[in-house]
Order: structure tokens, then C-alpha cells, then sequence
């Protein structure tokens, strides 16, 4: 489908975290290509290394904890990773933006919305003071806050979850990135608010041709504006494919049992599949799937070799030894 | 089968008093009522603030309502001396979103689960044969049971409150939010246990969720609630079928999976030409479908109208 250079691409990507000697792998070698116009859902559950990605993505690992072991990011062919602090800050922030689960944790407190939208337009844009008063009144008109200067002036304490939400997306394209990283950016919202939100980040996308990465742990959000998805477990991409494609044919049995394990309607009176055990804890470092311990259909070359992530179909890869006779699970 | 548990005008108004001598009152819970059939599954769905978990606590008592009443299985709760009610609440428990929270960290499972049963005075060895019984029921091997709440993964924190709750064998359970905290996955593993057990039990469920696709999933009835009031309330088929009240359809509108992509040319909520068409119709209600009009509201008392056909 996309035969375009990708915007963002991260190949074989492996973090470790260390702490008091103890380590625990939170990415295993993961590769994903992002392209312009396009949202890529990232999903996952706690802790399978979704927040970490995108952390590294714009160079936000805590350090010294955090460790890059190997792996690219690449920037339109800029390599991201190790580049140095003053180089990396002109892509995050300017040509990488990011909007975050909680908008109160990330909102600052002390300054009002406007002041905060000024201050990104005149670092990374070097606006004057006139035009980035302009620029900010532009701004929240895009993300809906725009009928008088009430939320210019405010500060975060005086918006509701909702408008803080909206006030941190305008922040995040307010130097028009190429790509918007959002990561659970409705989780802590109801749902009547969370469409309102998923709605103005897909007319932004739209309006910008921005790329974006969706990161959520539910696939019923991801499906609402992705249109490609990737899934990860346990710091491994396990399947990426279209997103009308992974509903359709899911090619890894944990994909699989997640879309079997979503309680709706029209399952009542029918039992939920279930994946049996725990997450692979993050310090273990098997030789083969991260997902052998808990597969039903896990042979013994899945505890001796850990599958590669390849494409079964056009633009759908499954990393699995049997991906093609996990769809009859 | 009659009904295990009724509730009459339920209203619960907290009051905060200023330092100005203020007497202001905020009406969390406002003329609710409903009746849960003997091993019914009865769902409340809302947004976070409507009045869910203020219900919930009012209906057991935890919280007493401020006006209305609840009669269990034929006893007004409301009459009840401390003492007799402490000794009714036996029959019904309840289980909170957060087991975290729920467990105290330092009482091992063994002696979180005994509290109740040291309580009625249950010897050492019947309490060691029951709570083994239970944690074996809920999945939890009984080995575990000198461990600490913290050695524990969530989901099985939330199996073990589950257990806790089933020690003084209640008839009715509440349910708030029992899987919010909880990974798909494990999720489903908790979801099943509470249906099996509901089976194997003859439970009666008060299911409280802000997940619309898991109550209709788990319920037979929902009611909807929104500031405080149920706006509808119908059997789930009925309820997802055919939606009356605006509220009610708004939400089931935003529920994300439903009908594939999000169309961005489309507002979030009803323009005011489909509100028209779409104004609850009081005609063709069917049975056990109760509806009240919030569209027209203009004072605080909707009026609900109950289908008879």
C-alpha cells in the first residue's frame, strides 16, 4: 500500500532497563515503519512496551536506567538515537509532537494554556510576541476551544479533562509536526468525550497529513482510527497488518485470543476464550516466542526459536511459526 | 421468581457545609428506583460522576440514602437496628475496582479471608476447610493462602477479593467496576469466574460498569443512569435494539468498536432535526422498557413511562 520512503522507521529496537543490578527487557528487537498520513495503532497490555516506544521515539528514556542494547530510529533516513540533546530537541516537540494519557500531568500548572502554546511557537518557530498570540488564538479555534479567549487565559486548573485533553493536542501541533505520537490519549475520558477526542485527532491528521502513532490497549479504540495496527506483547511486535485485515484474519494465535476475549453483546450466553497464565515477566529472555508459555498451540520449536516477524501476506506479518493455521484457532 | 431486592425513590444528597454556614447540598443519587429479580443480573451503566458508586453504596447501607428505601427479600433496610443490619449484611457484599486497595497489605489472604468468619465465630479448622473451598473456587491455589496481597498479579488480587466477598455465603453481589483495573486478557478469566460462580452460586448480580459492551455482555437488564437519575432502563437486547431516551443514544453511539470507523464529517451528538425525529416515543414501549424524558426536561423530576405491551 505504501511505497512511500517512511516518515518514521524503527528496526530491531531492543531497551533494557537496569536497576540495582536487576534487569528487565522491555523492548525484544522491535521494527515499525510510519508513514505521512497514516495512523498506526500500537496495542497492547500494561506493560508489553507500548510507552517505552514511544519514549524512545522522541528520546525520552529515563536515563542512566534506561539502555538502547540496538536498533535504529530513523527520522526521513536521520538516524534519532544517540543524537545529541540540542540536535534532538528540534525534532521533539517541533517535528515530533506528542499528546499524553493524563493532560494534568503534562499540563503546566503555573503558566495559562495560551502563555504554554506561545512559549513552543516562539522556541521552535521563533515567532514574535504578536504572532504567536495570533498562532495561539488559531490554535485552540482548530481543537474547538476557539469561541473567546477564556481557555487563552486560563489555566489548567480551570478546564475540564476534556478541554485540558484539547488544549494538549493544540499544543502538540502547534509547530505542525509531521508526526503526532498518542499515547492513550482518551483512556482516562468517558466515552461520549472519547469520540469527541478520536474525531478532532483524525480531522488534524486529515487537515496536516501528519503520521501518527495510536497507542492504546484497546483494540475497539485502535480499530476506530487506525488504519494500520500493529500488536505488541511483551516487547515484541507480534502482528502488523491493515486494520480491517487483523478483525478479518488475525495470523497470531495471541491476536487471536485477544479478539476472542472482548466481552460484547453479541457473545452473550457464550464463554469468553481466555489466555491461560501470566505476561512473560520482563526479566526473563527466552530463546524462543514470548508467547510459547501461554499458546495453545505452541510446539516445541516455539520454546527453541524465537519467530521473526515476516509477512505472510502483502502488508500482513505475523511473527509465529504457525501463523498460517492460527486463524482455526 | 419475585424480587430479591427493590429500591423506592433512592436519593443520596451530599452535603457540604462552608465555612460561610452554607448549607449546600449536591443530589449525587436522585429518585431512583428499580427491583432486582432472585439470580438476576442487573446492570447500571453511566459516565464517571453519575451517580454509580453513590447508588451502590446507598443501596447496602454503607452510605445511607438520604430519602427512599430498599426492601431485601421482604425486610426494609431502612428499619433495621445497626446491629440487625450488620448482621443482614451478611447477605450481601460487594466487590470495589481497585483490589489494591481492597486488601490490607499487611494481613496475609488467609487472615483477610477469616476476618468474617472469626466474626461468627467459626472455628479454626472450618475456616481453614472454607477458605481453601473458596480460593479453590475462584482459581487460587490454597497453598498461596500464607501469602501477602502483594505477591499476588492484579487479576488474582481481584480473585481473591472475589473469594473474600463469597465467605459469609451472600445471596446478592455488587459489582463496581470489578475489571476496570484489569488487562483484556485477564479480563475475560474474571468475567468467566464471575458467571460460573453466579451459576454454581444462585447469585444475585448488581453490575456496575462504565463498559457498555461488557454490560451487555454480562446483563439481562441495564439501566442507564445519567446525573444521578436512570433515564432508561430495559432488558439488554431490548436496550441496544431499540433506544429511546437521547441520552441513551448518544452513548451508545460513542461506544468505539460498534459500527467500524469513526466518520469525522459527523458531530458527536444528535443535531437538533434528528432530535426531533428521534424525541422518545412513548408508543411502542415494550414491557420492562421504562423511559424517561430528559430531552424536554425542564424542571428535576423526569417522568418515566413504563411500556405495558
Amino acid at each position: 500500500m505504501n511505497t512511500a520512503e517512511p516518515l518514521i522507521a524503527i528496526e530491531n529496537l531492543r531497551v533494557e532497563f537496569t536497576q540495582e543490578k536487576r534487569r528487565a527487557f522491555a523492548l525484544r528487537g522491535i521494527s515499525i515503519s510510519l508513514y505521512r498520513n497514516e495512523v498506526h495503532g500500537l496495542v497492547g497490555e500494561s506493560g508489553s512496551g507500548k510507552t517505552v516506544t514511544s519514549m524512545a521515539i522522541i528520546g525520552l528514556l529515563p536515563k542512566p536506567a534506561a539502555k538502547i542494547l540496538s536498533g535504529s530510529i530513523r527520522y526521513e533516513g536521520q538516524e534519532l538515537l544517540f543524537l545529541p540533546e540540542d540536535e534532538l530537541r528540534a525534532y521533539r516537540g517541533g517535528k515530533i509532537a506528542m499528546v499524553f494519557q493524563e493532560p494534568a500531568k503534562y499540563l503546566n500548572p503555573a503558566f495559562t494554556v495560551g502563555e504554554q502554546i506561545r512559549e513552543m511557537v516562539t522556541l521552535h518557530m521563533g515567532l514574535e510576541r504578536s504572532q504567536a498570540e495570533a498562532r495561539a488564538h488559531e490554535l485552540l479555534g482548530l481543537v474547538g476551544l476557539g469561541k473567546d479567549d477564556r481557555v487563552l487565559k486560563a489555566y489548567p486548573h480551570e478546564l475540564s479533562s476534556g478541554m485540558k485533553q484539547r488544549a494538549m493536542i493544540a499544543i502538540a501541533i502547534s509547530c505542525n509536526p509531521d508526526f503526532l505520537i498518542a499515547d492513550e490519549p482518551t483512556t482516562s475520558l468517558d466515552v461520549t468525550l472519547q469520540l469527541q477526542i478520536l474525531k478532532l485527532l483524525k480531522r488534524l491528521k486529515n487537515m496536516k497529513s501528519m503520521g501518527m502513532l495510536f497507542i492504546s490497549h484497546d483494540l475497539s479504540v485502535i480499530r476506530e482510527i487506525a488504519d494500520r495496527v500493529s500488536v505488541i506483547y511483551a516487547g515484541k511486535i507480534v502482528e502488523s497488518t491493515r486494520m480491517a485485515r487483523l478483525f478479518e484474519h488475525p495470523m497470531h494465535p495471541y491476536t487471536r485470543l485477544l479478539l476472542m476475549s472482548i466481552p460484547d453483546a453479541s457473545r452473550k450466553g457464550k464463554r469468553l476464550a481466555t489466555i491461560a497464565g501470566q505476561v512473560l515477566d520482563a526479566k526473563d529472555d527466552p530463546p524462543g516466542c514470548v508467547f510459547a508459555p501461554r499458546c495453545p498451540m505452541a510446539k516445541e520449536v516455539c520454546y527453541r526459536e524465537s519467530p521473526k516477524l515476516i509477512a505472510h501476506e502483502a502488508g500482513h506479518a505475523s511473527a509465529c511459526h504457525f501463523a498460517e493455521e492460527a486463524w482455526a484457532l | 421468581m419475585g424480587p430479591l431486592i427493590q429500591c423506592h425513590g433512592i436519593v443520596k444528597i451530599h452535603r457540604s457545609g462552608g465555612l460561610d454556614g452554607a448549607n449546600r447540598g449536591f443530589k449525587a443519587v436522585d429518585d431512583v428506583s428499580f427491583s432486582i429479580e432472585k439470580k438476576g443480573n442487573f446492570g447500571i451503566v453511566g459516565e464517571s460522576g453519575c451517580g454509580k458508586t453513590t447508588l451502590a453504596r446507598a443501596m447496602l447501607y454503607l452510605d445511607p440514602p438520604t430519602s427512599g428505601g430498599v426492601v431485601f427479600d421482604g425486610v426494609d433496610l431502612g428499619s433495621l437496628k445497626p446491629r440487625q443490619l450488620r448482621a443482614f449484611r451478611r447477605r450481601m457484599q460487594i466487590v470495589f475496582q481497585d483490589p489494591h486497595s481492597s486488601l490490607d497489605p499487611r494481613m496475609t489472604i488467609y487472615d483477610s479471608l477469616s476476618e468474617g468468619l472469626i466474626n461468627i465465630g467459626m472455628d479454626r479448622a472450618d475456616r481453614t476447610k472454607k477458605i481453601g473451598r473458596l480460593l479453590d473456587l475462584v482459581g487460587i491455589s490454597g497453598a498461596l493462602s500464607s501469602r501477602f496481597p502483594h505477591e499476588f498479579s492484579t487479576g488474582q488480587r481481584q480473585r481473591i477479593v472475589i473469594a473474600r466477598a463469597l465467605t459469609m455465603d451472600p445471596e446478592f453481589l455488587v459489582l463496581d467496576e470489578p475489571v476496570s483495573n484489569l488487562d483484556v486478557s485477564i479480563q475475560a478469566q474474571v468475567i468467566n469466574l464471575l458467571l460460573d460462580i453466579k451459576e454454581e452460586l444462585g447469585l444475585t448480580y448488581l453490575f456496575i460498569s462504565h463498559d457498555i459492551n461488557l454490560v451487555a455482555y454480562m446483563c439481562d437488564i441495564v439501566a442507564v443512569m445519567y446525573k444521578g437519575k436512570i433515564v432508561e432502563q430495559a432488558p439488554t437486547e431490548e436496550l441496544f435494539a431499540n433506544p429511546r431516551n437521547e441520552y441513551t443514544r448518544t452513548l451508545l453511539a460513542s461506544v468505539p468498536g460498534r459500527s467500524g470507523q469513526i466518520d469525522v464529517s459527523s458531530a458527536a451528538t444528535l443535531s437538533s432535526a434528528d432530535r426531533e425525529k428521534t424525541a422518545p416515543a412513548v408508543q411502542g414501549l415494550s414491557k420492562g422498557h421504562v423511559v424517561s424524558d430528559i430531552t424536554s426536561r425542564t424542571g428535576d423530576k423526569p417522568d418515566l413511562t413504563e411500556g405495558t405491551r
